[in-house]
């Protein structure tokens, strides 16, 4: 019943897989500003410009789910391409894997979007072998709005998103700030991301319904909560086609869904590292 | 082939070499003969309008002796050679684009160019105009 805005049934199972995708975000909240501390600020005096990427990444992480593979190997396609003002952004490691929008306001300081965003987007089987029946979920649509300002170094981003799917008819709102530091070729940087997410968002990963409970994922319902993400990452360019990355995270869950049956530990660890053909 | 055609061709050809031959010792004093050389030819960024590192090797040789001086183009010297044949020298550069060096003589004449290109890995595409 609490969780009546959900338009099927959910296995357990399944929600073990939502939040595995919720959890592999391994990038921060905002694709953007993510991609934004590596790949640079566009610039909007190009009618038209954007760049592809594949990435093949090994992953170490700490996730505290029963049976989630500490190992991982993966491969990603990314690209982030805009036509005048209109944008389109695929970040194989972030949050919202899937981003189009428009953006209607850019100055030296400040730029703002208007947006849609798809962010769970099926289970990664690479990440826990035992979920590979589930590879399929459907998707939140969200709809909401981004601003970025840059200083120098410093890049600050605000995103407010609404599930406008009706899967889960949740929010989330983002604030994220990031330093860059170059030193000779080599790409340096700090993101820390605080992301507010709405009962039905965090219910949504982490609740169990009661016709979905049973004796190893009982009843549980999430309240509303905060997730923090600390990232430090480095970039080097070996090339023109050619960038290594590494990146490692420090993550803190809601206290709100510190009981949910699906974890062990609201924080954990992640550390990445990719070879990325960039064209 | 008429005979008056052949000589004209034997002719021709001993025309040509002839020249080259004095031609030789006027190359040997021209400034061109001088050989100026950076290395790398490309520095590599992460992204556009990034100061690009790069240790660059400038390395140059001259078949009689010079005064010569290494700069980038319109800047200050960064070494200079007196009476030498050749030289090399090995600088630290931010480079904030492509950017020209010069082989100059002792009255600031330039003998020589020789360019680093700065490139990037994100999306490649060159300013045409400047941001707003």
């Amino acid at each position: 019943m609490r969780r009546s805005h959900r338009t099927h049934k959910v296995l357990p199972s399944q929600l073990l897989a939502i939040l595995f995708l919720s959890l592999l975000s391994f990038d921060a909240f905002s694709a953007d500003i993510s991609r934004e501390i590596r790949a640079g600020r566009e610039d909007e005096t190009i009618k038209f410009d954007g760049f592809l990427e594949l990435s093949f990444s090994g992953i170490v992480n700490k996730m505290p789910i029963p049976g989630s593979d500490e190992l991982i190997g993966t491969i990603g396609v990314g690209g982030n391409y805009r036509y005048k003002r209109w944008f389109w952004d695929v970040h194989a490691e972030s949050y919202n894997q899937f981003q189009i929008g428009y953006n209607f306001y850019y100055g030296e300081d400040w730029s703002l979007d208007v947006m849609g965003a798809a962010s769970e987007h099926g289970v990664n089987s690479e990440l826990n072998t035992e979920l590979k029946l589930f590879t399929e979920r459907e998707a939140a649509t969200f709809l909401g709005f981004r601003a970025t300002g840059y200083d120098g170094p410093y890049i600050l981003q605000f995103e407010a998103l609404w599930d406008y799917s009706r899967l889960h008819s949740g929010s989330l709102t983002t604030g994220s700030i990031a330093r860059t530091w170059l030193v000779r070729n080599w790409n340096f940087h700090t993101l820390f991301s605080a992301r507010y997410e709405s009962a039905n968002t965090l219910d949504y990963q982490f609740g169990v319904d009661a016709s979905e409970a049973n004796e190893v994922y009982p009843e549980y319902q999430a309240n509303a909560g905060l997730t923090f993400v600390t990232e430090f990452g480095v970039t080097y360019p070996v090339n023109e086609f050619i960038v290594l990355k590494s990146t490692a995270r420090w993550w803190e869950l809601p206290t709100a869904v510190l009981d949910s049956p699906f974890i062990t530990n609201d924080s954990y660890a992640t550390f990445s590292t990719s070879i990325n053909f960039v064209y | 082939m008429t005979v008056n055609t052949v000589k004209r061709m034997i002719m021709a050809w001993f025309i040509t070499v002839g020249l080259f031959l004095v031609s030789m010792p006027a190359l040997a004093n021209d400034p061109q003969a001088i050989e100026f050389e950076v290395s790398p030819k490309r520095c590599i960024t992460l992204r556009k309008g990034q100061p690009c590192y790069a240790k660059v090797k400038f390395k140059w040789r001259s078949s009689e002796a010079v005064s010569v001086c290494v700069k980038k183009i319109d800047r200050e010297d960064m070494k200079c050679w007196t009476s030498s044949v050749s030289g090399s020298l090995v600088l630290a550069q931010s480079l904030g684009d492509t950017t020209e060096y010069v082989l100059t003589d002792e009255e600031g004449e330039v003998l020589d160019t020789a360019s680093i290109s700065v490139l990037w890995s994100y999306r490649k595409k060159r300013t045409k105009r400047k941001r707003r």
